[in-house]
């Protein structure tokens, strides 16, 4: 069976094979979509309903993974936060790319004054405690899901904009760059159709760490109460497991702990799987 | 100092401090785009009609935008951050109270984690490939991947409910007053384990990649090479030549890390209820002060700029090599 790259030039199949960390982490990512599709043939229950049991429940056979102090079902809840964290992460990442390119393409390409005024407010936004900032302004704007992850796109971009135009500043004196200004092809094409396709390659790994990021971030805010109290977040799980571990609830810490922890760790070696790929003269 | 390096440094410095009017501008803006009146947010909820009233005069928020921006930043500057409604005291005298709990805990929190990152990264980079280097990268990987919350909470599941050898939260027991300087200091320390040991584990995973290729590189670099030919000890080689070069990102890092782990100390002082910034911002929110939060933003931020210049200057000294860029 042939594999197609999405690369040109790669043979994602032999790359897998060099490539532990690609390997697990397509493992753990099938698993984890399987799971996110499947949700609603798994369970029947709703994730923040409560009253399903009277009161904190160990695992058994109707309740897999326990319930929490409101009788909530812990299984139905954990599963459908898979959902809750793949929307934050891909939207909100998608986001984010699409802004670190608008700020970080024109800035490498055109150079100059609009680069210094660009990359003054990246620096700007970078060195800024991020957490507190995306605090701020979720306590500023309602905590809703969409909010939230406008917030998360909003002020991440800055790292990843300046992986960008340090990208374009290679590519844009490359020969084919020069090529299509020498037959006299307008700015914007030449950006978005010979400069923007070979950024793309270095921007993956970044936006793969980027979407962990966002799931770890809006878990966070959950955590803390600020988030959206009609998402089933893995946070707000772990916020009120800080109550049932000391009634012996440890289901209510341990089943969202093993998903957010496999769903943010295929993440991360999905990255560093990508990175052996571009990078293959990296140290290992 | 080298030629240069004082010009670079100042200019690194002036860049930074025009940082501090800057995020004062952009705080103000985004307090603008609220949806609400801003005498009311600035005021704080709960506040009363009389109380926003000032507020308003005070602040000039009938005032046209440019003006009101004047007189903020005037305030600012001034060191006058506004008054909390629910300590009764200024803001900054509230915040500035809690800055020391937070240093010791984020700071003992950094040192265990360059402390123990550093060795595990060496010890990986000399076994590079062996069993010890996956298992070091296995571990630390997923150490990365944990969040926060849940890792603190599995300690004080196992360590606190489990086997009681730490006490639950707080900093200091109660009953024991400075007054006894060695029984307090043994009793914050013994509550600083976990949340230190927290902050320390998510942290560690960074200087532990980071020292690994940083070890390699500098081990199959042409001075190690040289250096073994002449027969120096392997000891020698390694502290003298390649951990000082390897080491040098980490300061680079540290400084990077700053601005990062204050997520992490929010979280972290929650969790334990660590009387520092971090659960006092905790506190703002629950109580809808507003001035205290903004007060809280501000002046991290203001830190975490002033510790980028901290870490710039540190690092011309310690790496000749930097100067004009």
């Amino acid at each position: 069976m042939k594999t197609r790259s999405f690369i040109k030039g790669f043979d994602l199949k032999s790359k897998m094979k060099t490539s532990r960390p690609l390997a697990i982490s397509t493992i753990l990512l099938s698993i984890i979509l399987f799971l996110a599709i499947t949700t609603g043939l798994l369970t029947d229950r709703e994730p923040l309903k409560t009253g399903y049991a009277p009161g904190l429940t160990a695992p058994t056979s109707e309740f897999p993974m326990g319930t929490d102090q409101l009788g909530r079902d812990v299984f139905t809840w954990t599963l459908y936060g898979i959902r809750t964290a793949l929307v934050v992460s891909v939207v909100s990442t998608s986001l984010t790319v699409i802004i670190a390119v608008l700020v970080g393409l024109p800035a490498g390409y055109f150079g100059g004054k609009l680069d210094q005024v660009l990359m003054r407010i990246t620096d700007f936004f970078l060195s800024i405690p991020r957490f507190i900032l995306i605090i701020f302004a979720v306590i500023i704007f309602s905590p809703t899901l969409a909010n939230i992850i406008m917030i998360l796109s909003v002020f991440s971009w800055p790292s990843l904009a300046r992986i960008v135009r340090a990208e374009v500043l290679s590519v844009k004196e490359r020969e084919y760059v020069q090529a299509a200004k020498v037959i006299g092809s307008n700015s914007f094409d030449i950006m978005f159709s010979e400069v923007l396709p070979n950024v793309v390659p270095p921007m993956l790994v970044a936006s793969a760490l980027q979407m962990s990021d966002a799931i770890l971030a809006e878990a966070g805010l959950s955590f803390l109460g600020l988030g959206d109290p009609n998402t089933a977040s893995w946070g707000r799980m772990l916020s009120i497991a800080r109550q049932a571990i000391y009634a012996g609830g440890w289901w209510t810490l341990l089943f969202p702990s093993v998903f957010i922890t496999a769903t943010v760790l295929a993440i991360n070696l999905l990255a560093d799987g990508l990175n052996d790929i571009l990078n293959p003269k990296s140290v290992r | 100092m080298p030629s240069g390096t004082r010009e670079y440094l100042l200019k690194r410095v002036v860049i930074s401090c025009l940082m501090i009017p800057a995020i004062i501008v952009f705080t103000f803006l985004l307090l603008r785009l609220a949806p609400g009146d801003p005498a009311v947010m600035m005021a704080g909820e709960g506040a009363t009609p009389d109380f926003v009233e000032m507020i308003r005069k005070v602040y000039g928020l009938d005032k046209p935008l440019y003006e009101q921006l004047a007189i903020y930043m005037s305030k600012l500057l001034t060191g006058d951050f506004g008054y909390s409604f629910t300590f009764k005291r200024p803001v900054l005298e509230v915040i500035l109270d809690r800055v020391p709990t937070t240093i010791l805990l984020a700071g003992t929190g950094a040192l265990i984690a360059i402390a123990f990152g550093v060795l595990l990264g060496v010890v990986a980079a000399i076994k590079k490939d062996s069993f010890t280097d996956s298992a070091i990268s296995s571990l630390t990987l997923i150490l990365y991947s944990i969040p926060i919350f849940a890792l603190a909470q599995f300690l004080v599941l196992f360590l606190v409910i489990q086997y009681r050898l730490f006490p639950l939260s707080g900093y200091v027991s109660l009953g024991v007053s400075p007054s006894d300087p060695l029984k307090f200091t043994l009793d914050v320390l013994w509550h600083l384990v976990l949340p230190a040991s927290s902050l320390a584990l998510i942290q560690m995973a960074t200087y532990v990649k980071l020292t690994r290729t940083s070890m390699i590189e500098a081990l199959y670099s042409n001075y190690i090479i040289a250096a073994r030919a002449r027969g120096l000890n392997s000891r020698r080689i390694l502290l003298r030549h390649a951990l000082k070069n390897a080491l040098l990102p980490i300061v680079t890092m540290a400084g990077i890390q700053l601005g990062l782990i204050i997520g992490g100390v929010v979280i972290t002082e929650t969790i334990f209820s660590w009387p520092g910034v971090g659960r006092l911002t905790i506190e703002a929110i629950d109580a809808r002060d507003f001035p205290l939060l903004l007060g809280i933003f501000i002046f991290t931020s203001v830190s975490v700029v002033v510790a980028n210049i901290v870490t710039d200057i540190v690092y011309t000294y310690i790496d000749p090599r930097v100067k004009l860029r």
